[in-house]
């Protein structure tokens, strides 16, 4: 691979999944609300 | 030794001791001391929960593979960030509701052998002899943590490190049972958040900004920014295996069980993922950066990059309140932890084996001492100054997640589960773990967690659970 796209790739897996839990976290949190 | 770091220490443990001795003079039964009478609110469970996963791994170890191999230890961090948001997900509301209608299980064991009907008690002290065994190692790497945060501090021997902090972990968990444990945690998390979001952007700013930090670490070695430097598919899925270990803590399904309401989840849920997420990313740009900072000097011992960033940074009483963080972060951990084994042998052997009547006061005692003579056990296997805090949590990790792992997702999920599907589950989880630990080379570097994990939600699955098919007390 080029190394702009390692790098490209490696900050996508850094930034991308972990704020995405968090998201998905709030999302259960608004669509469970008053249940 | 440096007065104000030390005057900062003093007065952190005071609070924690003073926290520990009001809860000691309010503990009544096993149940408050175990599991506070379920009345976590879900602020207080979702730091606790945190800050009883993230020992002091995430201020030690973290920042040391980060350190010294650079971007290549994202996957770790990946990986537990999808396993604890799954986890919280599918795990956490369910498993509140089952032990309640589940004889109001107070344990894992407790919570097995309810959900199981099993009047043998094969799997309450199989079970708990896993928990036994696997926290024993587990509460080792949090006090050789703190034999370095000791060492590194105040110049203490290792040894004597070592057995200061031992004591004061177990005076203060033998004090106050669940509630302190819980609610000190919690001070103890917020305190963790905020040293590890401190440490890092002060690291940047001071090398210069974002652009020029990563510059100068890809300048140090380029491959430092390549998170597939040196990394087979193999090793990747391996580093993200570790999320799979959270379905089996004992100490951190212990939270799920004590939550308020199922109503509360959500919440709690949103709150530990932002601090959990937040908290990585704090721990991997620490080490990420200190590449940076340390350019002319390199460490020696790599798990001490926060250590040494802090005392570098800051003046000596910040960095006093920040070193505590460590500490904060190591005990909120070995306390939960104690206090899972203290509930095993109190509840599990001792109740059920020993004295069926024992009178609650008298388990609760059994309880305390179990709490002293495990953390004994544990510092002794620490007391070699060569024990790597990141080995030793791997391989306790490794075991709690393959041998409960499997067992409690298939239990709250699978109608059909039977018991002696999960027994087999659970023994040939644990001994993968051992078995596969103490061999090396080829497939056998890929993380125990692996092949525990699979083998035992084979067995508990397919045939064993066929084989002895006794359907289990179904609980909806």
């Amino acid at each position: 691979m080029e190394n702009a796209s390692i790098q490209a790739a490696t900050w996508f897996w850094l930034l991308i999944p972990m704020p995405l839990v968090v998201v998905l976290s709030f999302v259960n949190l608004i669509v469970n609300r008053g249940k | 030794m440096d007065t104000p770091t030390l005057t900062a220490f003093i007065l952190y443990l005071v609070i924690l001791m003073s926290i520990g001795t009001f809860f000691y003079l309010r503990t009544r039964n096993l149940s408050d001391y175990i599991l506070g009478g379920r009345g976590l609110n879900p602020w207080v469970t979702a730091l606790s929960a945190g800050a009883s996963d993230m020992s002091g791994w995430l201020l030690l170890g973290l920042p040391g593979a980060m350190y010294a191999g650079g971007m290549n230890n994202i996957w770790i961090a990946v990986g537990l960030s999808l396993g604890a948001y799954l986890n919280w997900q599918f795990v956490a509301k369910r498993l509140r509701n089952y032990t309640e209608k589940a004889n109001d299980a107070i344990t894992l064991p407790d919570y097995l052998e309810n959900r199981f009907n099993d009047t043998t008690r094969v799997l309450r002290v199989i079970s708990a002899v896993v928990i036994l065994v696997f926290f024993t190692i587990y509460v080792s790497s949090g006090l050789v943590g703190g034999a370095i945060l000791f060492e590194k501090t105040f110049g203490m021997n290792y040894q004597v490190a070592l057995w200061v902090g031992a004591l004061v972990i177990m005076l203060y968990t033998f004090l106050g049972g669940f509630m302190a444990v819980s609610l000190t945690d919690f001070i103890q998390g917020t305190l963790m958040f905020i040293a590890l979001l401190v440490v890092p952007f002060i690291v940047v700013q001071v090398v210069g900004n974002w652009e020029a930090a990563v510059a100068k670490v890809g300048r140090i070695d380029s491959s430092h920014l390549d998170a597939f430097s040196g990394m087979t598919v193999l090793g990747i899925v391996s580093l993200m295996a570790w999320g799979l270990g959270y379905f089996g803590q004992p100490h951190i399904l212990a939270r799920f069980m004590a939550v308020r309401s199922s109503q509360d989840v959500p919440k709690a849920q949103m709150v530990g993922m932002t601090w959990m997420v937040l908290g990585l990313f704090g721990a991997m740009f620490t080490g990420f950066f200190g590449i940076a900072y340390f350019a002319n000097a390199p460490l020696e011992n790599s798990e001490t990059v926060f250590i040494a960033l802090t005392q570098a940074l800051f003046n000596p009483w910040i960095a006093g309140v920040l070193l505590a963080a460590i500490l904060a972060a190591i005990m909120s951990t070995v306390d939960s932890q104690l206090l899972v084994c203290s509930s095993a042998i109190a509840e599990d052997f001792y109740k059920q084996i020993l004295r069926r009547d024992a009178p609650q006061q008298e388990l609760v005692w059994i309880g305390r001492i179990a709490v002293i003579v495990l953390a004994l056990l544990a510092a002794s296997l620490a007391s070699d100054p060569e024990s790597k805090v990141l080995d030793l949590v791997a391989y306790a990790w490794g075991g709690f997640g393959a041998a409960f792992g499997p067992v409690v997702i298939l239990s709250l999920f699978w109608r059909r589960m039977t018991r002696n599907g999960t027994l087999v589950g659970m023994v040939v989880g644990a001994l993968t773990v051992i078995v596969w630990k103490n061999l090396s080379g080829g497939i056998f570097e890929v993380y125990e967690i692996l092949p525990g994990f699979i083998l035992c939600a084979v067995c508990a699955l397919a045939g064993l659970a066929l084989v002895f098919s006794v359907t289990g007390k179904i609980l909806q």
